[in-house]
């Protein structure tokens, strides 16, 4: 076997890796080892981690490697990782899953990230929170269970907005994570951590949510591929959850194919999570046939009340980005139409109703009486007061009073349940709009990274960041976000696509035939490679 | 801009929220959540007459679980299956000490609060 340079290494993507693993061309361990040594050699300025948790990473590695080469187990072929479903755990000397032919996952000692809002059996989950610092869940989320089951090394817990709620990291308790084109500028969020770990090559795999963007929006500004699921495609079961009827996790990934595998290895129907949908896994295949077929006849819209021309607040070399696209997307034979979604200049309204109730009422448990920290009080209501008043962040409170106001009594039809007659709205405009074209197109986000502290002070301003991505989170549909070359300030710029609900093979296909045709990024600017 | 939301209004829903609130958070939170209104305003343009709500945006494949005791322990069997396996709810009961091993407070087997009765 020949030694492989481990930058060589954290340069291949998932796909790349798999293929090497498979001809026996490199080891699992050498594999989470590249990627720890760039974590410890990056991660100090990035901050992309919260928590980083190599032994169970090179133990995780081991396994796989032993069962290869002392148990001589196969591995699936790559094609059948939307089939693959683990049967048995082998001993215990080597505890790695197979299926029923007794083969290993094809992407078993591929490393991933996972969110800190996803719990973890044994490894501290905060949330971005103060409230939850020093938590050790005794359970794991449904889709850290598949990971395992798949052999995949965890190699840490990703940092983010507390409990999610933000657009830049600014908001979690652990510190900003930087963005990897421009350490003075943010990386996104909330899953501003994924993205970046994944844009810097400290993972070459994560696990991000999604409530209103914080998969895509990250991705966009970072550079990355990152994808959210039909809402319930993805167990819910196990995340520590913002608005239960908005969020989804989702892959983040250098390529769309890389996305497609990770999806299929998260992606079930779970009986633990009543919002779970039984959607077939066929993402890979989708995306394999995207980029060996083309982007001739497909049907796709251009959204145009989110195109950039006339509404305000989108960069300019933002929106010349997207038209270049657009003509990118003509030339390669792709029919190009306009779509109007008429309701969605009320989805921020509407979200910002939704939202903060759901938080309200899901953040309620957060009380110091059974699990995370606790204030003390002469009482149990004035301790769980002073628990909240200091623990939580100033924009989880926002959400929360606002939340409360909007549930309260005599406001409730008001506030609440016009915001879900709203929902409706614009469910039916995607409807019809999905009845005219495969898929829509959009700027993932209005504009490149911001510097840091420049929204800080406005929550409006950080809130208008999301207007593209929270329409898709109301109506349940996928969205996917791929790199769409360089805009303002020579930084990063998405691609929004969009199909309709349980259709996320679409994406695939779509995604991964025009990221064919785009422009390949550079490394990220402030990232060296070992 | 209006001024929808007064300090007083904000410090009766910290209380309804159970957050104990500085003076300076109540002044900037009436101010933020001011500025946050007029999105929320808007939806009053429309004529939402005869339009249901949505509750949750997909339809369903099935709300309700499958009537099988969860259990403790996963069986030690190696054999054992472990995705989609025929009871999916085998290991999800938690021992009395996974279940209280996050709790601030702890004593017989139970969760410890302060006195629940008293002042205020």
């Amino acid at each position: 076997m020949k030694m492989n340079l481990a930058a060589d290494l954290i340069k291949c993507t998932a796909y790349e890796l798999a293929e090497k693993l498979a001809s026996g061309q490199v080891r699992a361990r050498e594999i989470v080892d590249a990627y720890l040594a760039q974590i410890e050699k990056l991660d100090d300025k990035l901050n992309a981690y919260i928590v980083t948790t190599p032994e169970s990473a090179r133990l995780v590695a081991d396994h796989v490697d032993l069962a290869v080469e002392k148990f001589e187990l196969k591995r699936a072929a790559l094609e059948e990782v939307g089939t693959w479903k683990a049967t048995k755990v082998l001993g215990e000397n080597c505890s790695v899953a197979v299926d029923d032919k007794g083969e290993l996952h094809p992407l078993a000692g591929i490393p991933v990230a996972v969110k800190d809002v996803v719990v973890t059996k044994g490894i501290q989950t905060t949330a971005g929170s103060k409230i939850l610092e020093d938590w050790i869940p005794p359970y794991d989320a449904t889709l850290v269970k598949k990971l395992k089951y798949a052999g995949m090394p965890i190699l840490g817990k990703t940092n983010m907005d507390e409990f999610a709620m933000g657009s830049s990291t600014e908001h979690s308790a652990y510190g900003d994570t930087r963005n990897p084109w421009d350490f003075e500028r943010i990386p996104g969020g909330s899953g501003g951590g994924s993205a970046a770990a994944v844009g810097a090559f400290e993972a070459p795999l994560a696990i991000g949510t999604d409530t209103g963007g914080s998969i895509r929006q990250p991705a966009a500004v970072t550079g990355t591929v990152g994808v959210k699921p039909t809402y319930g495609a993805v167990s819910r079961y196990g995340l520590v959850a913002l608005a239960s009827s908005l969020d989804q996790a989702g892959p983040v990934a250098k390529t769309v194919l890389d996305a497609a595998l990770l999806q299929d290895i998260i992606q079930d129907y779970d009986p633990h999570d009543s919002t779970s949908l039984a959607v077939a896994r066929t993402n890979t295949a989708s995306a394999l046939a995207g980029a060996r077929g083309g982007l001739e006849g497909a049907k796709i819209g251009v959204i145009k009340e989110l195109n950039g021309g006339d509404v305000e607040g989108f960069a300019p070399l933002v929106k010349k980005q997207f038209d270049e696209v657009v003509e990118k997307l003509k030339s390669a034979g792709a029919l190009i139409t306009e779509v109007s979604l008429p309701h969605v200049e009320y989805a921020l309204g509407a979200y910002y109703l939704i939202m903060p109730s759901e938080a309200s009422s899901n953040l309620a448990k957060f009380d110091g009486v059974r699990y995370g920290q606790r204030v003390s009080g002469q009482t149990a209501e004035k301790m769980m007061c002073n628990t909240r008043g200091e623990k939580l962040g100033d924009e989880v409170k926002r959400r929360i009073i606002l939340g409360t106001y909007a549930l309260s009594s005599g406001y409730y039809d008001a506030y609440y349940a016009t915001a879900q007659k709203v929902r409706t709205l614009i469910i039916q405009d995607f409807e019809n709009a999905f009845k005219q074209v495969d898929v829509l197109i959009s700027p993932s986000t209005p504009t490149v990274a911001f510097k840091f502290g420049d929204k800080l002070a406005n929550p409006l301003a950080m809130y208008l960041n999301d207007i593209t991505t929270i329409p898709a989170n109301l109506a349940g549909i996928p969205g996917m976000s791929i790199p769409g070359g360089l805009a303002e300030d020579d930084l990063p710029m998405g691609i929004q696509l969009l199909s309709s609900a349980r259709n996320d093979g679409k994406l695939y296909e779509v995604g991964a035939a025009l990221e064919k045709v785009l422009p390949k990024l550079s490394v990220a600017r402030e990232v060296s490679l070992l | 801009m209006g001024e929808h939301f007064t300090t007083e209004g904000i410090v009766q829903l910290s209380k309804l929220a159970r957050i104990d609130l500085c003076d300076d958070e109540v002044v900037r939170l009436a101010s933020d959540l001011n500025i946050i209104n007029d999105s929320i305003e808007k939806l009053q343009e429309l004529n939402l007459e005869g339009v249901e709500i949505t509750a949750s945006p997909t339809t369903l494949d099935g709300t309700l679980r499958e009537d099988i005791p969860a259990t403790v322990h996963i069986p030690a069997d190696a054999e054992r299956a472990v995705d989609g396996a025929s009871n999916p709810y085998e290991g999800d009961l938690l021992e009395v000490d996974a279940a209280l091993s996050g709790a601030p407070s702890e004593q017989d087997n139970q969760f410890v609060v302060p006195q629940i009765l008293g002042e205020e």
